[in-house]
């Protein structure tokens, strides 16, 4: 009997073991993990908090966001999506990528997410975003990614130098000129203006402005390729005379964001193209001293048409999530998208540097409130394009930022750098 | 002797034969298998892709074939990649060639202290190769800058005008190879040193009684004698330079225009950027034939010596 009592107390404490052991097991295989992949850069500190504020709403799903660093990331995605791998659910990439993610199927198409009420929990539509970033990120009228934010290269300036910033790019020439100590031994600043022209960088995405304002096109209406038209030649020449006659540090061939910020921080130069996101930086007295209290912002300047009239067409780019197609927990992908992207969610989790691609953020005072570029900013989505999202995109980027890297070494004229990417664009598209 | 002694006596050596043979074919075959799986299939994988259009738009769905030599046809009819042949190849010859003078100047030095003062220099020297390539050149990156850079601060200090290291086509070239010379000089004094230290200084003694110069005991005593190390030191630092891409990609991203581009470089633009998976993989290849080819001049010249 003795026995009995001892192995029955044994047993049950066994069972109660394995019962306990059992629940926990139960309770970790119902959290769903999703893993987000994203560039470093200002907005890391908003998708945490987003991912934190998820997780107290949806306590089933465990956001990570997996941080990496800006050299190659993009072909660290383009591998891991390639390999079929599964670690990452969700991929944070520009819109330049989506047209080869969707071509090559390894990204998922969204439009079904969206009428699935067990996936789009936040109830969320495509009709939410801004135009723009919306068609750069579809194919065929179907969104395989959802925007965080619009990107633009806006014009900065120092107020204590220059009055009434250049609405054109003869104009934007004559102050570079003025503010640039080789042409004018008075000037405050050595350099009127800085360009990012280190290869593989943004130079292409930079240039797209003078391009675009200049009346040139990588395609015309019929799908012709025109890079080597006049206008496009013309908006070559321009941008390479800014290194020509010395406006700009004679080093800019290994220029990107961070030197360009420097350049304008320190005092080096008098103006910059640089993207909305450096204005929280440049207005924080801490981290821009020299210029924090003389910052102007303007749209990038345009080219003055015969009628007078000036044709801006700033460069616009959105930073977006798409779904792995490998990943094994879409619809909780999803839900975090469709959280992530309500406008109330996005005022609560927004960062000061964060743009928007929501129609209703862009004009709720909460956004407005402290972004000294505000204007400037809801100007250039107003008048900005983005690339196409055709699945040549990528490499046709590629083409031409060698091309204008050659023609501002030298290595090639305008004319033959531009006549060389009309060629490598064409021969790309007759290979297809 | 019986007989049957003697048919023992006959079988028995060849019985002991075979089992050597058959002992040393397993203790080297995991050796060969490793070998095999770890070099020799990516090889041959790599070679096979360099045939095929293989890109990102046909990966996934195995629709890419075979092209025969149009890969090879396309690399070698591209001037961009015939220079950045010559690029590395000057880079390759040009780093080790000075960081090999630097680490005799270097060993010579060093090889006369005290042992105290040995042990410090030498860690101090070896920092550098501590640092990651990467790391090293995201070091050397600002010091560059033209306005803001330490380098050009002193310059304009002694009164000179300002230097573009990296905007400038022939001085970006120069910048990178001297970014590696600071990293990889050391890698080659040690050797040096390690084969100063290895001759009988015995002929040292005769050499300083017979009067000579350090530049003679250098050249006629320590390089003669430490040739073969010297040489399997020069191989790997070629080899190694040959791959050339952290600095190149960090400091001036292959330019300005095309100043700076190497064979990584053009495999990274075609294969990651360009997502050409087959051109990059016969980019590769010639890689490896030439460092191939500076493993068979290397072996030459050491049997040589040899013989």
């Amino acid at each position: 009997m003795v026995r009995n009592t001892k192995a029955t107390r044994f047993t049950l404490l066994l069972l109660a073991l394995v019962l306990i052991l059992g629940a926990g097991t139960l309770h970790a295989q119902d959290v769903v993990t999703i893993n987000i992949a994203v560039k470093s850069a200002s907005e890391v500190v908003t998708y945490r908090k987003a991912a934190e504020g998820f997780m107290k709403e949806n306590p089933h799903i465990k956001v990570v966001i997996d941080e990496l660093g800006r050299d190659g990331y993009t072909e660290r995605i383009r591998t891991l999506l390639l390999t079929g791998s599964s670690d990452i659910d969700i991929v944070n990439f520009t819109n330049g990528e989506v047209g080869a993610f969707a071509k090559i199927g390894v990204i998922e198409n969204l439009m079904p997410y969206f009428d699935d009420p067990q996936a789009n929990t936040y109830g969320i539509t495509p009709g939410m975003f801004l135009d723009g970033p919306r068609a750069a990120l579809s194919i065929d009228g179907d969104m395989y990614a959802l925007p965080y934010g619009t990107s633009t290269l806006l014009l900065y300036y120092r107020t204590d130098l220059i009055e009434n910033p250049p609405k054109t790019w003869d104009e934007f020439l004559e102050i570079a000129k003025q503010f640039t100590k080789s042409h004018n031994p008075n000037s405050p600043t050595e350099y009127g203006t800085t360009i990012q022209g280190k290869r593989q960088s943004t130079a292409m995405r930079e240039f797209a402005a003078y391009l675009w304002s200049f009346g040139g096109d990588i395609f015309d209406q019929d799908g012709r390729v025109v890079v080597n038209s006049p206008a496009s030649k013309e908006a070559l020449a321009f941008w390479v005379d800014l290194y020509r006659q010395g406006l700009v540090p004679p080093d800019v061939t290994s220029y990107e964001y961070g030197q360009v910020v420097e350049a304008f921080q320190q005092g080096k130069a008098a103006m910059v193209m640089q993207w909305d996101a450096a204005a929280g930086s440049f207005a924080d007295p801490e981290q821009s001293p020299l210029v924090y209290d003389k910052l102007g912002v303007a749209m990038a300047p345009g080219k003055e048409l015969a009628d007078g009239t000036v044709l801006h067409v700033p460069y616009l780019q959105s930073w977006a999530f798409a779904i792995n197609t490998a990943s094994k927990h879409k619809k909780e992908a999803f839900q975090f998208l469709s959280y992530f992207n309500t406008p109330e969610k996005y005022l609560e989790n927004m960062h000061a540097n964060d743009s928007t691609a929501l129609k209703d953020v862009l004009e709720a005072d909460g956004f407005k409130e402290g972004r000294v570029h505000y204007e400037a900013y809801k100007e250039s989505l107003q008048y900005g394009r983005a690339f196409p999202s055709s699945h040549h995109m990528d490499r046709i980027q590629n083409i031409l930022d060698f091309s204008l890297a050659r023609a501002l070494s030298g290595e090639q004229t305008v004319d033959a750098a531009m006549e060389t990417a009309a060629r490598e664009i064409q021969e790309l598209l007759d290979n297809e | 002797m019986s007989k049957h002694e003697l048919q023992k006596g006959t079988i028995s050596p060849l019985r002991g034969r075979n089992r050597t043979l058959a002992f040393q074919v397993l203790t080297v075959f995991p050796a060969v298998a490793l070998v095999v799986l770890v070099i020799g299939y990516p090889v041959y994988y790599l070679v096979s892709l360099s045939f095929t259009n293989v890109s990102a738009f046909n990966l996934l769905n195995q629709s890419y074939r075979w092209i025969r030599f149009r890969n090879y046809q396309k690399l070698f009819n591209d001037p961009i990649f015939l220079r950045a042949i010559a690029h590395t190849l000057g880079y390759a010859l040009g780093t080790v060639g000075v960081q090999t003078l630097l680490g005799f100047w270097l060993a010579s030095a060093v090889y006369r202290m005290s042992r105290l003062q040995k042990t410090l220099v030498t860690t101090l020297l070896l920092f550098p190769t501590m640092v990651a390539d990467i790391a090293g050149a995201l070091v050397w990156r600002p010091l560059f800058d033209v306005s803001t850079g330490v380098l050009n601060y002193f310059i304009k200090a002694l009164g000179f005008s300002t230097v573009n290291f990296l905007g400038d086509p022939i001085l970006a070239r120069i910048t990178v190879m001297a970014v590696a010379v600071w990293q990889w000089t050391p890698y080659m004094f040690l050797f040096v040193l390690a084969g100063m230290e290895s001759i009988d200084t015995s002929l040292y003694e005769v050499a300083k009684l017979e009067g000579a110069s350090s530049r003679v005991v250098m050249t006629r005593i320590v390089a003669p004698l430490i040739r073969p190390v010297l040489l399997v030191a020069v191989y790997f630092r070629i080899t190694d330079s040959l791959r050339v891409f952290d600095k190149v990609f960090v400091l001036t991203g292959g330019g300005p225009g095309s100043a700076t581009e190497t064979i990584s470089t053009y495999i990274q633009r075609t294969g990651f950027a360009n997502m050409e998976y087959g051109l990059a993989s016969a980019g590769g290849v010639v890689m490896l034939g030439i460092a191939f080819l500076f493993g068979l001049i290397s072996l030459k010249l050491v049997s040589a010596y040899n013989d």
